[in-house]
């Protein structure tokens, strides 16, 4: 493709590929882990407990088991190797959000679509002191940007930079 | 047009006492429904204590009425200076307020009901997140009409006294535009055509509906038989069935001709008299025969126009639009609004007048869905196939079943094949064109500011093999290219974003 019918070169363009990211706070990781250990207890306490009863069939417990292991090992290199692609960018117009190791996405959201803004601390998060930025666009929350993992300042700093920068752009124009 | 006062607060149109009562009615016994089995299950039960059930049914019955015409008493609304107001509720009492420049769309319908009672259903759509909406259930025509006009009207007087203060000439072309506001007809659906759109509708609908239809019919009435006469003729029906191929293709062949003829009266149903209205920039659809719909499209609310064609369609030379406009949520396929039966001609000045731009000129730039998107069809294919292999396993197994499974793997796989074939994406300075289908063909076309985010999604597999899914999020729901070449992909992200964030025009939801 060469997009020569659009009046612009295609390379002339900046490419979000060449932005540097940042990554989110080291400590979202363990937050992650605590997160995902205390459901997989449970999940895997429900099968254990069955292997204690006779009326229940072996098979029945053996196979959950076997399949919970496997969506937990799926789990952990998803954690394991996603983390360290859990990244977001600032640039002059948008804002970059990328995660996910077997499913990798890479957001862009221009400011001057966003709708609000605002930042969120769930119990969890309260104990580690993170922060989620969240930026709301207009319609289905499917197109909204979540950012997980951030310190008090950063999502902060962050948050204003999107109001400014939201307000900058409908004043000039 | 009789002048009409409408800062006294109102209530609705006499009949609307009827139509409340009757649709409270039917809700509650929508809601207990159940109880209706009662009687089934104890036969006694009527001879018993009938006197006593029916005067109770007799007593909430009147006690309804006495809350539906309470209820009825207790709407009240009126255009006060700077917003429409609603007071209702019988034991909660609510007011809402709606501020005239929140006002969206006011939309105008009728049901069956409702014609039968002669009163028409006002509703009235707001911009926020969806519960501030109004409906009215019972007005006057006449005044339905008025009504609107007038909270039109307030509402254009609020934007020209915006625009005034900077421009004042234009205000004024903008007020005399707004006095000679009638509405002229751009298209009315000849019953031939919607025959034809009937026809070339996608007959799979209608087979699932009676096929739905049937499973019901048939529960019920096994149930009922069983439960009544203590027989069990499924053990029966089953064993009859089997052996008799040609009565199965027979009730095959039923089915399709039946679900044929549903279609077409369904689609006759719903889009009876279409006509589409244009009034300024916006326009205005009104179509049904038992439920008129009245929907306005609004130049600037509209986020993805849809054109979809078929190799029936092309025959007859029509095509339909879908439009959808900007939502709180995705919208469902019902919620589009549905033009169809259309020309070339018809498309042409719609499109026209929506986009400023003539469809049959524009030139995109293509990308297509790469070959490797057939596997992720056909893994999907793969899996639904080994599914049903599975239950045909355990249930009825023979040549019969065998050749059932490889004609549908077959289908599928075929679909599959020109699903591949039929995706891209073109972009052009304004829009970007989504192509979609297998035997149908859709375009979606949105333009390029009225997309607020874009993403690149690739699963494990496509990280290696150098793919990316390309995801555009508009206020109408998300719209996604399967299987680009990731260079393509980030290409055609970097143009899309540059155009949102240069793009000066403010009318983006």
């Amino acid at each position: 493709m060469n997009f020569e019918n659009l009046g612009i070169h295609t390379s002339d363009l900046p490419d979000f590929k060449s932005v540097d990211l940042e990554a989110v706070e080291k400590r979202y990781k363990k937050l992650l882990w605590l997160n995902e250990s205390v459901v997989f207890l449970v999940l895997f306490a429900i099968p254990v407990v069955g292997l204690f009863f006779d009326r229940i069939p072996m098979w029945i417990p053996v196979t959950a088991l076997i399949v919970l292991g496997v969506i937990f090992i799926l789990r952990t290199i998803e954690i394991e190797k996603g983390f360290p692609v859990r990244k977001f960018g600032v640039r002059q117009h948008d804002m970059i959000y990328q995660s996910g190791f077997f499913h990798f996405t890479e957001t862009v959201v221009p400011y001057n679509r966003i709708q609000h803004v605002e930042i969120k601390q769930g119990p969890l998060s309260r104990l580690f002191s993170l922060y989620t930025l969240r930026l709301y666009t207009a319609g289905a929350s499917s197109g909204d940007l979540i950012i997980d993992g951030l310190d008090q300042s950063t999502a902060q700093k962050l948050k204003a930079k999107v109001l400014d920068k939201t307000t900058v752009v409908d004043g000039k124009n | 047009m009789a002048k009409i006062d409408f800062s006294k607060p109102r209530l609705q149109s006499f009949n609307g006492i009827f139509l409340i009562f009757i649709t409270d009615l039917a809700k509650r016994i929508k809601q207990n429904i159940y109880i209706l089995a009662i009687p089934f299950l104890q036969n006694n039960l009527f001879k018993d204590y009938g006197t006593y059930i029916y005067i109770g049914l007799a007593l909430l019955v009147i006690l309804q009425f006495v809350f539906s015409y309470l209820s009825y008493k207790k709407f009240k609304f009126s255009i006060q200076e700077d917003a429409f107001h609603l007071d209702s509720g019988v034991i909660k009492l609510s007011h809402i307020e709606i501020p005239f420049e929140r006002i969206q769309n006011i939309n105008l319908q009728q049901n069956v009901l409702q014609q039968l009672l002669n009163v028409v259903g006002f509703e009235i759509e707001t911009a926020g997140e969806g519960t501030a909406e109004i409906k009215i259930k019972a007005l006057d025509k006449e005044f339905a009409t008025s009504l609107k006009t007038k909270l039109i009207e307030e509402k254009n007087k609020l934007t020209d006294e915006d625009v005034s203060l900077a421009e004042d000439e234009e205000s004024d072309e903008i007020k005399d535009q707004t006095d000679t506001e009638e509405e002229d007809l751009l298209f009315a659906l000849n019953f031939k055509t919607l025959i034809k759109v009937g026809i070339s509708s996608n007959l799979f609908k209608g087979v699932g509906l009676l096929l739905a239809f049937l499973a019901y019919l048939y529960n019920f009435i096994m149930d009922f038989l069983t439960a009544v006469f203590d027989l069990n003729l499924e053990e029966d029906f089953k064993n009859r069935i089997p052996e008799t191929l040609s009565f199965l293709s027979a009730i095959l062949i039923a089915v399709i001709i039946l679900g044929f003829l549903i279609t077409v009266l369904s689609t006759v149903l719903k889009y009876y008299n279409l006509k589409i209205f244009k009034n300024q920039q916006n326009f205005e659809v009104e179509y049904g025969l038992f439920k008129r719909v009245n929907k306005v499209i609004k130049k600037t609310k509209t986020q993805i126009f849809e054109i979809r064609t078929n190799p029936i369609k092309k025959l007859f030379k029509i095509r339909s639009v879908f439009v959808s406009q900007a939502a709180s949520k995705q919208l469902t396929e019902k919620q589009k609004i549905g033009l169809v039966g259309l020309s070339k001609e018809n498309l042409r000045v719609l499109f026209k007048s929506l986009f400023q731009l003539e469809l049959n000129d524009l030139v995109y730039e293509l990308s297509r869905s790469q070959g490797r998107l057939f596997f992720r069809y056909f893994y999907k294919n793969l899996i639904l196939m080994v599914i049903l292999t599975a239950v045909a396993y355990f249930f009825y197994l023979n040549w019969l079943s065998i050749t059932g499974l490889v004609i549908v793997f077959l289908g599928l796989t075929g679909i599959a094949y020109l699903k591949v074939k039929k995706s891209s994406i073109g972009v052009n300075a304004d829009l970007i064109s989504i192509r979609k289908g297998s035997i149908d063909t859709r375009f979606d076309i949105i333009e390029i500011h009225k997309l607020h985010s874009v993403r690149l999604s690739r699963n494990i597999f496509q990280q290696y093999n150098g793919h990316a899914d390309l995801v555009v999020e508009t206020a109408a729901g998300t719209v996604n290219v399967e299987y680009l070449k990731y260079d393509e992909a980030v290409e055609l992200l970097n143009y899309l974003l540059y155009k949102i964030e240069s793009t000066t025009d403010k009318s983006w939801i």
